[in-house]
């Protein structure tokens, strides 16, 4: 039994926002119907791509977040097109979109029409501004949202450009956000017997992220002052990235543990120094400089991993910059089998990340593979919604599916 | 319509960021949000660095521990910090120390009486209360419990002691970021992953939920942050498992499109844009009175223009040097051209955009005053979701106490005594 099991879900969306947030229903086990048009989803050629050969079935980006979904084909420029969707919609608890917000009301597809169809639906529209206000109708990437919502900003160093963090990683977010409310109204709808409609504006969803950004909304009002690109301190003992014998390492120390870090650096006499420890046993700020000294050398005597085992020994927030080799490497991860097969019928066997959070029965399963393109357009169109083989034919000559 | 998860409560022994972002995502949509928070134990950057900061101090911290308003810590600091009133929205404050004598009973009471219970403390805490699965299974067969820290509840590293900054690093998010030219010292610490983490826990305690409708039982949810992070780079991971390759940064580009943060007159003010295709590059031509540029063979095509990156940037950014970034984003949205320009706090509490869809909520915090407050993170076209302000400490404990645990008003005023029940750190605490 999985979690979701029986909630049916139709899914309209491309890129990465929208399928994160479907791809979150199907791997906790719903029936997640992914629509794309018949020459595939915009994702199918962004790559990375598997040997570094484009090809639509061995496209990195699109087989990690469409795991577990089954694949259809419909060309929602022709009527059919439209009137086979409107069939699923029929049979769906959820629909989850990211066209941009002119299109499902173009098709004559509107909340209204959607609830006419399906009282049921919860209806989950996610697109950069929201349905509605003077941007609905701008274009936006991930950096753009970043930039205008998030933090952006206030990331990086102080005398030169600010820095993004990697790409997509805000879509995803935005994604996710989606897929709670959906989840949860989805509960509403059934008890209440009729759908609602979420307004997803990815723009919102960064201005009140908790990366910072909400606290800092709040913050500026609080004081006047802007947020500034500048390493986060708690405190004024070590924060941010020091240079070890093989790569970096990252800390981020608590005034409080003074005493532990003087342990890891095997200099306990220090807490009896009244240069370094004041009364009371907080560090002596006057003595900031020295102690930069001591870290730096102490660092960089040391492996990155060495530098964390004995960080970690005295319960120092101490931890290895990891490159994504030493991630797929890391004896943690791997002892929690967080890695995950899939078996593709083009790309072949991949690994890839495993469950967002762990259910101790009924949650994630990595039941399949990314579809290919149209793969369950028999299971669906001819099993589901009755169609004939030969009905299938005319309308792939005809370019629908 | 009435709100979802109406009826639903939820127990919340979260810290800082990811914790309270999960339990701020089930409160908007109808949950009572139940934090109990001790009056001996200052928990970790939640409430405060630190307990009881004198104005000297909160002068000397840096940007996240000053943000008190007027940077005054007033008599109650605890009620007037900005990274707890930010997500405190909806939630309610019962005070209870579950280490004291008769504390853990009282928590058991008040667990029996509710649906989830989520955390996200470092591994061993819930160990060292004597709350974890295993005790509390027992007291309600039907609890759900979420225990979310960095790396999970197992493994090699389940002591391991950092905040979300150092988990990126861990988990090698830090190594795909970053300006090109330097190297890992110009990074500075983020906290992604706690944004990361809220919307997964919620979707996580709704899916076992559904679970719990099924068949009666609850049960415990193991979330490590970095393991759901993860799931948000997945282009890095398959180009490493599918081709072998390490991916590092790219600064602010893109592998295709052109594209970066291009500064703009004024001080410190930034224009992000993606130009993708020719009809984009046309368009920002003549919006930037370059129509000579649309046809020079260097940046005719798409694949030149990416050749010719650098060259492109300087043209970018010879126009954005001369104009105010919002007017940039603007000419050039009405282009068709996607441009952002980058918001710091101001520009955001006046976007045109945020403020026409009702973004901000305007409240009065009996503690903080009166502040627009980032509001929520979707619209219900009918149904109506909540903004109460955030609580200030202990600001429930009449009706946490006597309405949700059943205790007499005689039990009330001895835990009042004894000081379980209050509304103040003990002076003690720092």
């Amino acid at each position: 039994m999985q979690a979701l099991e029986g909630v049916r879900v139709l899914d309209l969306t491309h890129h990465i926002a929208g399928p994160f947030c479907t791809k979150q229903f199907a791997d906790y086990g719903a029936e997640v119907i992914k629509v794309e048009p018949p020459w595939g989803e915009i994702s199918r050629r962004l790559g990375p791509f598997a040997g570094d050969e484009p090809h639509p079935e061995k496209c990195g980006l699109f087989l990690h977040l469409n795991t577990n979904k089954l694949g259809i084909t419909l060309n929602l420029k022709t009527r059919t097109g439209i009137e086979i969707l409107g069939r699923l919609i029929r049979q769906a608890d959820i629909l989850v979109e990211n066209f941009a917000p002119r299109v499902l009301p173009g098709l004559g597809l509107d909340d209204a029409a959607l609830h006419l169809l399906n009282p049921r639906l919860v209806i989950t529209h996610i697109s950069n501004f929201g349905q509605t206000g003077p941007y609905r109708d701008w274009k936006a990437s991930d950096l753009i949202i970043h930039g205008m919502g998030g933090v952006l900003q206030s990331s990086g160093v102080e005398d030169r450009e600010p820095i993004r963090l990697v790409d997509g990683m805000i879509l995803c977010q935005g994604g996710n956000i989606a897929s709670a409310a959906a989840l949860a109204m989805l509960t509403g709808a059934e008890l209440q017997g009729a759908g609602d409609s979420i307004d997803v504006s990815l723009f919102e969803t960064q201005a009140g992220t908790a990366d910072r950004r909400a606290t800092d909304l709040l913050a500026f009002q609080y004081h006047g002052e802007v947020t500034k690109r500048e390493q986060m301190t708690v405190g004024v003992l070590p924060a941010g990235y020091f240079a070890a014998e093989d790569g970096f390492a990252y800390f981020l120390v608590m005034n409080q543990w003074w005493p532990r870090l003087a342990r890891m650096l095997g200099r306990a006499d220090l807490l009896d120094d009244p240069h370094w420890t004041l009364d009371g046993g907080m560090f002596n700020p006057a003595a900031k400089e020295e102690l930069d000294v001591l870290f730096y050398v102490w660092v960089s005597d040391r492996t990155k991993r060495q530098v964390m085992v004995e960080a970690q020994a005295e319960r120092v927030s101490g931890t290895a910059m990891s490159s994504i080799a030493d991630l797929l490497a890391d004896e943690h991860f791997r002892a929690r089998n967080f890695w995950e097969t899939y078996d593709h019928p083009v790309a072949g066997r991949l690994t890839q990340t495993g469950a967002p959070a762990r259910l101790s029965w009924g949650g994630f399963q990595a039941r399949s593979a990314a579809p290919l393109l149209g793969q369950d357009n028999v299971r669906i169109l001819v099993g589901r919604l009755g169609y004939s083989r030969e009905d299938l034919g005319r309308l792939r000559k005809l370019g629908i599916i | 319509m009435q709100l979802p998860l109406k009826g639903l409560r939820v127990v919340d022994l979260t810290v800082i960021w990811a914790g309270p972002f999960a339990t701020e995502l089930l409160g908007d949509l109808g949950a009572e949000i139940i934090r109990v928070e001790s009056l001996y134990h200052f928990q970790t950057n939640t409430r405060g660095f630190l307990c009881r900061p004198s104005k000297e101090q909160v002068e000397m911290m840096g940007q996240y521990g000053r943000a008190y308003p007027d940077l005054d810590p007033g008599e109650r600091p605890w009620d007037r910090f900005a990274i707890f009133n930010a997500h405190g929205r909806n939630k309610l404050s019962a005070s209870m120390d579950i280490s004291r004598p008769g504390g853990r009973e009282l928590f058991f009471r008040l667990i029996e009486r509710s649906d989830i219970l989520i955390e996200n403390n470092a591994a061993r805490v819930k160990r060292d209360l004597g709350i974890t699965w295993d005790v509390l299974k027992n007291v309600n067969p039907r609890l759900i419990m979420l225990s979310m820290p960095g790396l999970g509840n197992s493994g090699p590293y389940v002591d391991y002691q950092g905040f979300g900054s150092n988990v990126d690093a861990l988990a090698g998010l830090a190594s795909l970021r970053g300006y090109t030219d330097s190297d890992p010292s110009t990074l500075s610490g983020i906290f992604y992953m706690d944004a990361a983490s809220g919307p997964a826990a919620a979707f996580a305690l709704l899916a076992a939920l559904r679970l719990r409708n099924r068949t009666g039982e609850g049960q415990f949810i193991d979330m490590s942050q970095a393991e759901n992070m993860l799931g948000h780079v997945g282009p890095a991971i398959m180009d490493y498992t599918l081709n072998g390759r390490v991916r590092g940064p790219l600064g602010n580009r893109d592998e295709y499109s052109i594209q970066g943060v291009y500064p703009c007159a004024g001080q410190d003010c930034w224009l992000a844009i993606t130009i993708t295709t020719d009809a984009d590059w046309a368009a920002f031509c003549r919006v930037a009175d370059r129509d000579d540029l649309s046809a020079d063979p260097r940046y005719l095509d798409a694949m030149s223009r990416y050749q010719s990156h650098d060259q492109v940037d300087e043209v970018i950014r010879a126009w954005t040097e001369q104009i105010d970034h919002r007017e940039a984003m603007e000419i050039l949205q009405r282009a068709g051209v996607a441009a952002g320009a980058l918001l710091d706090e101001p520009a955001a509490l006046a976007n045109p955009q945020l403020n026409a869809r009702g973004f901000f909520h305007t409240m009065d915090h009996p503690q903080a005053g009166r502040h627009r407050y980032p509001g929520h993170l979707w619209r219900l076209a009918e149904t109506e979701m909540p903004f109460r302000c955030a609580p200030c400490l202990g600001q429930d404990n009449e009706y946490v106490y006597k309405q949700v645990i059943g205790v007499s008003d005689e039990e009330y005023a001895r835990l009042e005594a004894q000081g379980q029940i209050g509304d103040a750190y003990a002076p003690e605490v720092r």
